[in-house]
């Protein structure tokens, strides 16, 4: 994303010079409503001496609080008035439900990335001698209530938002956050550029073609957490119950079928005297739940009809990147700083490792990009490196209704384009031949990975009946 | 003995000139005149371009944004 410049990231006016907005809104200066007890003034947030008393910018900043969102701290310009029981920040005395659920949230602790590692490493975070270097250079993508509702993430280095690149924040409190200056900020280099179709080749989601953006599917109550794990806490993503799901919009369309729907393949019927499947079966039909249609002619059944439950994205979704090798993490260079191997965009489909989404056999996954090496900066080894596959059960957020999967010839069925696939990088099915390299080598993470791997489709024939 | 005494006087009554002379800046009395005042405010800074771009000038970029393109 673009830059802000030194001055533009803390300038508090809109682009005409005013502050009016933000001055008389409930968190300015000049309020006058009875939200609050009391209007907020810039020392009550942000600490530091009061108005008229310094006479440079070093004076005017001394004690000052950059983020007042921040947990551990952040309360501290509050505390000159009230009592040590005020909340972790300044959010807290207002917004105390949801900031006692953010606490809880893998936006704020981050989590799942902990737990991923301890899998690996086979040893506990806490206190672990190499805590602080993962704050140094992993932990700045964590965020506080500030960095999405206003300003900047301090992973892209802060300032108040720009909108659309014209217009300042000034300030202001954004119930919602920016897609493009909050959301896609941190989570730019996949979802972002997925969303907005910008790899060579893949097209924009549908839904941002439609105008939706993340907030459309992401409610603030999964953002902030949802408390279902309160007093213990979240070790993956996939674990947040109000995690939006396709069929939550969609159910009409799908009806998903869990059992043994013959039109989940046979879409125009079957052999070579196709019958005629009625219009209101082809949408989805291979996601019917009521075969009867089928049965009143197929009445002692189909033989081999155990299909496969799919996620939505092996259908519906486009390549995206996979990362490989982040290594290089010196704890003592720049935060943030470190090295990867460039990404590879593929589109890869495998049995479904994930045990939060127990219901699919088939998923999309993504190469995640750690390696035996990823710490060794650190000096921490990962002896459970091969216990966890490094192709990941993914939701990419580049969904087209009709996609390469889709796409067949007049009478065939879906399938037909996915086991036509080839064996090769550019194949969509994830084959042992994936998990080496150029030169003929295992990769390090073969064994991670080979279970998860479809058979080699010589001695896994299509049924195409 | 008198010799003593007169420069040890000369080299300690400067000091009490200097007592409290600390360039103190907070928002105490000075001489009677009431609270340092000067005319900088929080809102008055954050809101003049001129302002923020004269007192950041040199610092340009103030943290470098990593390339995300990968990762």
């Amino acid at each position: 994303m673009p830059e802000l410049e030194a001055w533009e990231r803390v300038y508090i006016a809109n682009s005409n010079g005013s502050t009016a907005a933000f001055m008389t809104s409930v968190h300015g200066p000049d309020y006058e409503g009875s939200a609050i007890e009391h209007a907020l003034t810039c020392q009550m947030c942000h600490n530091g001496p009061a108005d008229n008393t310094f006479a440079d910018m070093t004076e005017a900043h001394e004690g000052v609080i950059l983020d007042p969102s921040a947990p551990n701290g952040g309360q501290v310009g509050c505390l000159q008035c009230h009592d040590s029981e005020f909340g972790e920040t300044a959010c807290d005395n207002c917004h105390e439900s949801i900031a006692a659920a953010n606490a809880n949230s893998l936006h704020t602790n981050l989590w799942g990335e902990k737990a991923a590692i301890e899998l690996r490493c086979e040893c506990d975070f806490e206190g672990a001698s190499w805590s602080d270097m993962y704050d140094n250079k992993c932990g700045g993508c964590h965020t506080t209530c500030g960095q999405c509702h206003v300003s900047r993430p301090n992973s892209v280095g802060g300032g108040f938002p720009k909108f659309g690149g014209i217009v300042y924040s000034a300030h202001g409190f954004n119930r919602t956050p920016d897609m493009t200056e909050n959301c896609t900020a941190c989570h730019g280099s996949r979802i972002g550029t997925d969303f907005n179709g910008d790899l060579e080749g893949v097209s924009r989601d549908v839904h941002r073609n439609n105008g939706m953006k993340c907030e459309g599917c992401h409610t603030g109550t999964e953002l902030h957490g949802d408390g279902q794990h309160e007093g213990d806490h979240y070790t993956h993503r996939y674990q947040v119950a109000t995690m939006p799901r396709c069929e939550t919009c969609h159910d009409a369309d799908i009806q998903v079928d869990t059992g043994t729907g013959c039109t989940r393949c046979h879409i125009n019927g079957v052999g070579e005297d196709p019958v005629e499947v009625p219009a209101e079966l082809v949408n989805h039909a291979h996601h019917i739940a009521d075969n009867s249609s089928c049965s009143h002619c197929h009445r002692d059944g189909v033989p081999s009809m155990t299909p496969a439950n799919l996620q939505c994205q092996v259908c519906h979704s486009q390549p995206y990147k996979n990362c490989t090798n982040c290594h290089n993490l010196v704890a003592d260079e720049e935060p943030n700083k470190y090295d990867i191997d460039p990404s590879v965009v593929q589109f890869k489909i495998a049995q479904n490792p994930s045990p939060h989404r127990p219901e699919y056999d088939y998923v999309v996954v993504r190469h995640v990009p750690v390696d035996p090496g990823t710490y060794d900066d650190w000096g921490l080894t990962l002896p459970g490196y091969l216990d966890e596959p490094t192709w990941k059960y993914t939701s990419p957020h580049n969904i087209l209704r009709i996609t390469p999967q889709t796409t067949v010839a007049d009478g065939a069925t879906c399938a037909t384009a996915c086991h036509g696939t080839p064996d090769s990088p550019e194949g969509w099915f994830l084959r042992e031949s994936d998990l080496y390299d150029g030169s003929g080598s295992r990769l390090p993470d073969y064994e991670a990975n080979i279970g998860i791997v479809l058979p080699d489709p010589d001695v896994a024939p299509v049924n195409e009946n | 003995m008198r010799q003593f005494w007169t420069i040890s006087l000369l080299l300690v009554v400067p000091l009490f000139f200097l007592w409290g002379c600390d360039n103190d800046t907070s928002n105490g009395d000075i001489e009677g005149e009431g609270p340092v005042v000067t005319d900088l405010t929080c809102i008055g800074c954050h809101s003049s371009r001129d302002m923020l771009e004269d007192s950041l000038a040199d610092m340009g970029v103030v943290m470098r944004v990593p390339n995300k393109d990968d990762g």
